[in-house]
């Protein structure tokens, strides 16, 4: 199974989006209907792409999101505990297992702030840096 | 055995049989050897469940749409409706074309096919491989945090650049090269593979 011009991974994830311009769309649709070879790389994409929205859905990752994504991820209904953690403070949380997520709002005056580190401490005392 | 030996086993031991191309399939479908309708539906199947899911977004209506392809597309075969057997790909793009405006206007094209033909036609289930969700979750955690959220955010809601960027305040370029960059980096963490 080969293929003489294999479709990049950013170009089928573009496709898959829907960012692209009708005509260029058709020529990837005709493309990967008649090429094994990509339509197995867009499968995998596909795969990853739901394995990480299942991922997400378990709260299997930890990530800094923004409040939009907490807004449909309750809209979606997913149940969603929130705590708002003030400058230099600390706050006291219980997690369910009813929850599907837990977002930390952190306060922190960041007016002219270029850049910013985030440092996490693990249950084995274990820091990363974020 | 002698270096000799093997060498004439070697020349004596049939050529490995390569598969027939699609075109040739469709040939055949067309001179009525059903073992080439499951072969090429075996084929082209999950690539047109893809293109359903694309245009669809929900795994039911995608399966369907599949269904409806590979039925018409063997019915137009057997009929000779193809006379280029290399525009195979062309041909099964129209048909999915045809049938995803058939299926959001209503029609029940799928019930008179399938009286027609019946089951046998359908092609098999193809269950999407799985992806180790340990491993996954590991990879993520191992991506810079901006990678990490892009991805997570494309991801979640089939989320195309324009829209992230304004969600970020980035523009829709640098979301493009964190998502190309995050993307390199988890596919290579989760399958070993590079490119």
């Amino acid at each position: 199974m080969n293929c003489l011009a294999p479709l990049d991974w950013d170009r089928l994830l573009a496709y898959w989006l829907g960012e692209l311009e009708p005509d260029a769309a058709t020529q990837i649709e005709e493309h990967y209907l008649g090429c094994g070879v990509c339509s197995g790389r867009l499968e995998q994409l596909t795969t990853l792409a739901h394995a990480v929205r299942a991922l997400t859905h378990r709260s299997g990752v930890s990530a800094i999101i923004n409040e939009d994504f907490v807004r449909r991820l309750s809209a979606n209904g997913r149940k969603v505990r929130e705590y708002h953690v003030p400058l230099n403070g600390s706050v006291n949380c219980t997690v369910t297992p009813e929850d599907d997520f837990v977002v930390a709002h952190l306060e922190a005056p960041l007016d002219k702030v270029t850049r910013l580190d985030m440092l996490t401490l693990g249950n084995d005392d274990t820091i990363a840096r974020r | 055995m002698t270096r000799r030996a093997e060498y004439a086993a070697d020349m004596l031991s049939p050529e490995p049989e390569t598969p027939p191309d699609d075109a040739t399939l469709a040939r055949r479908v067309a001179a009525g050897d059903p073992e080439a309708e499951s072969e090429l539906c075996r084929r082209l199947a999950p690539r047109v469940r893809l293109y359903g899911l694309r245009h669809l977004r929900d795994d039911a209506a995608a399966a369907d749409l599949m269904q409806q392809v590979m039925l018409l597309m063997i019915e137009r075969l057997r009929a000779g409706a193809l006379r280029e057997p290399e525009q195979l790909a062309s041909f099964v793009f129209g048909i999915c074309r045809l049938l995803l405006l058939d299926l959001r206007r209503g029609h029940a094209r799928r019930e008179r096919l399938l009286e027609t033909y019946g089951e046998a036609l359908l092609p098999p289930e193809t269950p999407a491989p799985d992806i180790d969700s340990a491993r996954l979750a590991h990879c993520l955690e191992c991506l810079p945090e901006r990678e990490r959220t892009v991805l997570l955010l494309t991801f979640y809601d089939d989320m195309p650049a324009d829209a992230l960027a304004r969600e970020l305040d980035l523009s829709p370029a640098n979301v493009r090269v964190i998502r190309h960059r995050g993307l390199a980096r988890l596919r290579t963490c989760v399958t070993g593979e590079t490119e």
